[in-house]
């Protein structure tokens, strides 16, 4: 009899208890829909906003299978709880947040940062140039565009590196408007330690990716190519052959005695193609391995 | 001294009552059977004078407007279709917004003022939408509160199609009013009660365009006199609510600003004939 009254009174005093748990997991998820509080659902932003709402729809951010948007809270994941919006009929910035060109650009960022904090390639973003400038992703990333959200490279970056654009289109460049390399095939967008976000920690190991030959180590090295090859270059574009700074031979006259070999300024017979440059008998001119005192002259 | 029969007087007496009543008749469009009804001009507070407003509502400030004469419904689909015959309102996931007896939405600020610009032409008036000013000024009709009925949202249903129950079944996540006005979408317009100079729907059922550029700090730049924005801008006004819209956007001082070339399933107007 006291077995059955120990059960008698354990059994509902575990379902109460079994109760109270289940009511305290209950107020957790309650708390949880308490934060979705507002959220009003994509197909009622789509009422209003049909163009952006299709749009969106061809995005990447709109794919379930990744963990974007579309798994979560759709539109109301980057422009928060639209009830309110929705509540007072709408317009531009009324309780809704906008990528809005006079929005704070860290505001804005810290939008998608929520999601793409762990991207590969975004640990540096805080202390990068483009964030330490105000330039926020909706600079360059558009979002409510089909396909790739990858901006268009280089037609974006010229938008702000003006300079730059114009030195690519300089007589003699980088193939960056060929296509055949992109701003960001040397240049890391998204932050960098490196001056000039360079994808290297120096310039030279850069160059040397794609200009192995000119790495060396040579019997005969060339102290200003092992210093810099800007020395020499300007990498984006010239209007001297070879990216060059300056004509030869003015050049290379900068450290060079000019009263052995006196340079030829520019005529009318002096081209582009000057074949009478100190290359023609200085070939080697990035380093040489010749045995003989040739070598040292880079002569060959 | 010539001396008038007693006819006389008695005619003239006639005649006067016959005259007044006739100028508070509302005028009737004859091109498409809009009704106007001439509201007289006057000073009020416009902006939030309660405090339940947004930022730019303030600061409350004197506007003074002249006589004007103003739809007394909505323009309805059937009245601008006889502008543009193929012009459809559309619906809202399933409801239809574009029987002859709803108001027009779906228009843009620029396709509302072609309307007025084809009315003017086919009528011999001169139509146009209404300022900001004017419109406030109508839709309080005398009220200095946030709706012409008062501050409370009890009644709303009765003056006004607003996000109410009806819609709250079809879309469960709106902020709603609590009452029952019976339309999921917009009314027929004028099935609600009009306010006190007896214009109907000047809150809920369509949100009106109006005149002016949007400017979020028009009521600190603009003169007291029949003020309209004209400054720079890239919207422009809409006002008064429309049948998507719960408590903060069914008042008579808020005011939004939308791209003239956007229109929406709650978003029509009415329109304003000078008075002569």
């Amino acid at each position: 009899m006291k077995r059955g009254n120990i059960f008698a009174h354990f059994v509902p005093l575990s379902l109460l208890l079994l109760c109270c748990t289940l009511a305290m997991g209950g107020t957790t998820g309650g708390k949880e829909s308490g934060d979705k509080m507002g959220f009003i659902g994509a197909l009622t932003c789509k009422d209003c906003h049909e163009a952006q709402y299709n749009s969106y729809a061809k995005s990447i951010h709109f794919k379930n299978s990744i963990k974007g948007p579309q798994s979560q809270d759709a539109c109301e994941t980057c422009h928060g709880a639209g009830a309110k919006h929705v509540e007072k009929g709408g317009g531009r910035d009324v309780d809704i947040f906008t990528f809005d060109k006079k929005k704070d650009p860290k505001e804005k960022s810290a939008r998608c940062l929520t999601c793409h904090q762990r991207t590969p390639g975004m640990d540096l973003w805080e202390m990068g140039v483009h964030n330490r400038n105000d330039v926020s992703c909706d600079s360059c990333h558009e979002l409510h565009v089909g396909g790739s959200q990858k901006p268009k490279d280089p037609e974006v970056c010229f938008g702000c590196h003006r300079n730059i654009k114009i030195e690519a289109n300089k007589r003699s460049h980088h193939p960056i408007l060929e296509g055949k390399i992109r701003c960001s095939s040397c240049h890391a967008p998204h932050g960098s330690l490196n001056k000039g976000m360079v994808k290297a920690d120096d310039p030279q190991q850069l160059c040397y990716k794609c200009h192995a030959d000119k790495r060396g180590p040579a019997a005969w090295e060339h102290p200003p190519v092992e210093e810099d090859c800007q020395n020499c270059h300007n990498v984006h574009g010239s209007n001297h052959a070879r990216l060059l700074n300056e004509r030869i031979p003015q050049l290379c006259q900068n450290c060079h005695d000019w009263s052995r070999h006196p340079g030829t300024p520019y005529d009318n017979k002096a081209t582009f193609s000057s074949r009478w440059d100190c290359l023609r008998c200085h070939p080697s001119i990035h380093g040489s391995n010749s045995p003989s005192g040739g070598g040292m002259r880079h002569v060959r | 001294m010539s001396r008038k029969r007693p006819g006389t007087y008695i005619f003239l007496l006639f005649f006067g009552y016959v005259a007044s009543a006739y100028a508070e008749l509302p005028y009737a469009d004859p091109a498409t059977g809009m009704e106007f009804v001439l509201v007289k001009g006057g000073c009020y507070q416009m902006g939030d004078s309660v405090g339940d407003g947004d930022p730019n509502e303030r600061p409350v400030h004197e506007a003074c407007v002249n006589d004007f004469s103003i739809g007394k419904f909505e323009v309805t689909n059937g009245q601008y279709k006889k502008f543009r015959p193929q012009h459809n309102s559309g619906d809202s996931q399933g409801s239809t917004l574009n029987n002859d007896n709803q108001p027009v939405v779906n228009v843009s600020w620029e396709d509302a003022v072609a309307f007025a610009k084809w009315v003017s032409q086919k009528s011999g008036h001169s139509y146009r939408l209404p300022t900001e000013a004017e419109w406030e000024y109508a839709a309080r009709a005398g009220s200095n509160k946030s709706r012409y009925w008062g501050n409370s949202l009890d009644d709303a249903c009765k003056h006004a199609n607003v996000a109410d129950i009806t819609a709250k079944k079809q879309w469960a996540q709106w902020t709603t009013i609590p009452c029952d006005d019976g339309y999921a979408v917009s009314a027929p317009v004028g099935s609600f009660k009009p306010n006190s100079y007896g214009l109907n729907d000047m809150l809920g059922n369509a949100w009106e365009w109006c005149e002016d550029i949007y400017n979020s700090e028009a009521y600190t730049k603009l003169p007291k006199n029949n003020p309209v924005f004209n400054g720079s801008g890239e919207y422009r006004v809409m006002r008064g609510g429309g049948w998507s819209n719960g408590p903060l956007g069914i008042r008579s001082s808020h005011r939004v600003g939308l791209s003239p070339n956007f229109g929406h399933h709650a978003l029509g107007f009415r329109l304003v004939k000078d008075a002569q």
